[in-house]
């Protein structure tokens, strides 16, 4: 068990560190010189050789990353070109509302696949419904759900607030009423994949033989299906989970512009748009590191929860 | 002659008929009896409907995908009250399930939820029907477990099913389905999927279990070798239908349904009780296809007794031969009686 | 041959798309990049989804749209095939060293978010058509090398290639005539699935704002072009957002029901 841990952790340190280094020679390389850019076009060549001297920007690239990631290591990732603002403190406070939305949304999706497909299967019209929302789940662009549950709820209903952000300190119930739409826009694409997952397992488990003996030892049918059925299916949605990671990186962003949330992917946007390299680095290098680690994380649920590879 | 054995009677099944969705005809007015202690072989070939009658006592017909259940099937619970299964609902059944009557499948592989550990799912059939604490439980699925002869119970119990052999798991199956001391057991193949040896200790384990415990068995298998082994009384099934019944020395002795004859010709030397899986094979054609039911007797296509235009034109009852506790269902029994002997 | 529901209404889609991309201009009845004094109008019988906040004509951008959209789909799905099934095929039918490596490049693309990706590319090389296209078949091949090596992988170990190696044929040989025909119908089926996640995070790079720039008309631009004005206009992002998730489900649908069979 212990040792499964360490090799997964082991393997993922170089993953880390080759995504770190072709992150930075791919945006270095491609973003030409970061004087230039400060500067302005009309700027002559002379001071911006000068302010990529005084800036390390002329030393070799290999050297640049090796003092980005020894600075990054102790929390420095510099200061952002457009706000003067050192990167970590415009970092910092964006982490966790992103944290928030990708959890929620997994927990929703999850509980909404597992649940909704257990109590569907074999019922002639709920399970065609369920069917037809998980395609449209996996297909409709995440700003397409956002725009129209903002043209429902907001501008037609007037039900929910439209776009922003309401921090807990400022209550509970604002706080998820700003969060809610953002959480379901994010939360379709996974809705629909687990749900096709799930039901194809359950479907198989179904008809194991573990499942006729709970029977038989006397267990109600919606006991078998959430003791022995559900948790039996839902393995592979968690291998699911870790496999779709990334893809959930590119909803947040896309759901956190839709809505204004002031998460990472917001952030990343903007940096993006203003050409704003140390933020848009340091927020790249953030949201793919996370992602491997997550992916790590569902790795080691999965081992965790499975009794043959645990005791292996 | 029923009425000889009316107080003690366990289980009473009467012209039970189950039909699939579909229309497969997999039961056909089936009609007997097991006594308290008793144990009764219910042998056939695959697809003879003798699975089919274990899973209508167990009340695990699912009715709600089509499947018709017609007919009385009568228990004598714990509580020496009598239930008629076919009439109770979901809710009495899951209470008489594994507490009055409990099963054990064929394959033990598959038997074991993969991702428990085997004590908890052993307590878990004993916390359904008894509220008794989480240790309590424990205690007692330990009990059951030493019952079977197995040899560190305590590391069995937080043992996950991937780490047992098949026979092992049989066995837990077995310490599972006795765990509250029903007085009916379904064992429908137990032994099947195992190799020579485990199947004989699981037999013996089973037959040393059924004299301590006094418990009835309803063994159902098609390997007429376990029957004289285990049983006291065997009921030979063929499409759906009872064709001969009665003590396991009459059948082996004096066997009077020519599928029964069949049967027992498949064995190497009759009457020799083989431990191994003798399969029977030897008669030609199939069980026939409720597509194509035959007319008159259902085995008389593959029956080499067979006379035109008596056999296929009227059915034969099930009716007493010898001592009385043996009964065959053939035209041509009192005739056939000469042939073979 | 007889398709199934789904796969009916994934073709119908792609059809209807098709034939729109390829008779644009006799469809459209404006020039969709001509800008006018109406601004903003809702739908009329002369401007049909109305007008945006330039006073062009919605339907015909929507439109010309198509063919943004579907050029970029088959373009990066077609990227995505060329560089995927040999890394594909060859890991999984060379094996070894060569297989694990290139499996461990696989699998830590896939689990980098494509969509960030594409918009550090986009953003460092500029969002043209050309360039869209490359960057987006290049954060996709990983899926359809992955899928192709586990094909070719079975195919690979299955008893009649294993006859074809014991009688001598050429690794080419066993490839073209034992491997490829195995996997041609899981390779189309992705392209399709392929094309339509093409069509997906193109959409998703213009909303953000790095997709082709304007005038040329593209839905996914539309959309964050009209998200401004939803409640005065909403078919203005409505429309283009409905189109973009249309193709999305055809070209899914047909990928989807391709791969079942």
């Amino acid at each position: 068990m212990l040792t499964v841990v360490v090799r997964r952790l082991l393997l993922a340190v170089p993953n880390v560190i080759l995504i770190t280094v072709l992150l930075f020679f791919a945006v270095s390389g491609l973003l030409g010189s970061p004087a230039a850019l400060m500067l302005g076009e009309d700027a002559n060549r002379e001071t911006i050789a000068e302010l990529n001297a005084s800036m390390g920007f002329d030393r070799p690239l290999i050297v640049q990353y090796l003092d980005w990631m020894g600075r990054a290591l102790q929390g420095d990732f510099g200061r952002s070109y457009t706000t003067q603002e050192r990167v970590a403190d415009a970092i910092l406070p964006r982490v966790l509302p992103t944290l928030e939305l990708a959890f929620l949304a997994i927990l929703v999706a999850t509980l909404g696949a597992t649940v909704l497909n257990s109590l569907a299967v074999g019922r002639r019209v709920v399970q065609p419904v369920i069917q037809i929302l998980s395609v449209l789940g996996i297909t409709m662009p995440n700003f397409m759900i956002g725009i129209s549950l903002i043209f429902l709820f907001s501008v037609e209903l007037g039900w929910l607030p439209s776009t922003g952000w309401s921090p807990w300190s400022d209550g509970v119930i604002a706080h998820f009423v700003h969060i809610l739409m953002p959480v379901l826009t994010l939360s379709a694409f996974y809705f629909g994949s687990f749900s096709l997952v799930y039901r194809a397992e359950y479907e198989a488990v179904r008809r194991r033989l573990y499942v006729q003996v709970a029977r038989a030892k006397g267990l109600s049918a919606t006991g078998v299906s959430f003791k022995h059925v559900l948790p039996n299916s839902i393995l592979p949605v968690i291998t699911y989970i870790g496999i779709s990671l990334g893809h959930l990186a590119g909803g947040a962003v896309v759901t956190e512009s839709v809505f204004s949330v002031p998460g990472l992917g917001s952030l990343f946007v903007n940096a993006i748009l203003g050409r704003d390299f140390p933020v848009m680095l340091a927020v790249s290098m953030f949201i793919i590191v996370g992602v491997v680690i997550a992916n790590l994380l569902a790795d080691l649920v999965y081992t965790l929860v499975n009794p043959q590879i645990r005791l292996d | 002659m029923e009425d000889d054995f009316d107080q003690d009677v366990l289980l009473d099944v009467r012209r039970l008929s189950v039909t699939f969705a579909g229309g497969v005809r997999a039961l056909r007015g089936v009609s007997f009896q097991v006594r308290a202690g008793e144990v009764v072989a219910l042998v056939g070939e695959s697809g003879s409907g003798k699975s089919t009658s274990g899973l209508a006592v167990m009340g695990l017909i699912e009715r709600d995908r089509g499947a018709e259940v017609s007919g009385e099937i009568r228990l004598r619970g714990k509580d020496g009250d009598e239930k008629e299964i076919t009439g109770l609902s979901e809710r009495e059944l899951r209470a008489l399930r594994g507490n009055d009557v409990a099963m054990i499948f064929q394959e033990p592989m598959s038997s074991l939820n993969p991702i428990y550990a085997i004590g908890s799912q052993i307590c878990e059939a004993i916390r359904i029907h008894r509220s008794v604490s989480r240790a309590e439980a424990a205690r007692d699925a330990r009990e059951a477990l030493d019952l079977l002869g197995i040899p560190n119970p305590d590391r069995c119990m937080v043992s996950y099913p991937h780490q047992l052999s098949g026979g092992m798991r049989q066995r837990v199956m077995i310490a599972m389905a006795l765990a509250c001391r029903p007085r009916m057991l379904i064992a429908d193949e137990p032994t099947t999927a195992l190799d020579v040896t485990i199947q004989a200790q699981i037999i013996a384990h089973l037959k040393r279990l059924q004299r301590q415990t006094g418990m009835a068995i309803l063994f159902i298998t098609h390997n007429l070798g376990l029957v004289a082994e285990i049983a006291d009384r065997a009921m030979v099934m063929y499409a759906g239908e009872i064709v001969e019944s009665g003590p396991v020395a009459d059948i082996f002795g004096a066997p009077r349904m020519p599928y029964t004859r069949a049967l027992l010709q498949s064995l190497p030397r009759l009457g020799v009780t083989r431990a191994s899986g003798t399969r029977i094979e030897a008669i030609p054609g199939n069980v026939p296809s409720s597509a194509r039911w035959p007319s008159g007797c259902a085995f008389h296509p593959r029956c080499r007794y067979v006379v035109a235009g008596r056999c296929d034109a009227s059915e034969p009852m099930l009716e007493a031969c010898d001592t009385g506790r043996h009964r065959v269902r053939c035209l041509r029994w009192r005739e056939l009686e000469k042939v073979a002997s | 041959m007889r398709l199934e529901p789904r796969a009916l209404l994934g073709w119908t889609i792609i059809a209807v798309a098709g034939a729109v991309a390829a008779a644009a201009p006799w469809i459209a009845t404006h020039d969709p990049t001509q800008t006018g004094v109406m601004f903003l109008r809702g739908p009329s019988a002369v401007h049909l989804l109305g007008t945006d906040e330039l006073g062009r004509d919605i339907f015909s951008r929507l439109v010309f749209g198509a063919r943004t959209s579907l050029a970029i789909g088959f373009g990066a799905s077609i990227v995505a095939t060329v560089l995927g099934v040999p890394i594909g095929l060859m890991a999984g039918y060379v094996g070894g060293r060569l297989d694990l490596a290139l499996v461990q490049l696989i699998d830590l693309f896939i689990a980098l978010p494509s969509l960030v990706l594409a918009l550090i590319i986009t953003a460092m090389v500029g969002p043209s058509m050309q360039n869209l296209v490359l960057i987006l078949g290049f954060v996709m091949w990983p899926t359809v090398a992955r899928l192709v090596r586990g094909q070719a992988l079975a195919v690979r170990t299955s008893v009649f290639v294993e006859a074809a190696v014991a009688v001598g044929g050429t690794s080419t040989w066993i490839i073209q005539r034992h491997i490829w025909p195995n996997i041609r119908r899981v390779v189309a089926a992705q392209f399709a699935i392929t094309v339509a996640f093409a069509i997906f995070t193109s959409a998703s790079l213009s909303f953000l704002g790095l997709g082709i720039p304007p005038p040329t008309p593209d839905w996914g631009g539309m959309v964050r072009g009209g998200f401004s004005y939803l409640a005065l206009n909403p078919v203005m992002s409505l429309a283009p957002g409905a189109a973009v998730a249309a193709s999305v489900l055809g070209f899914y649908l047909v990928g989807s029901s391709g791969e079942e069979r």
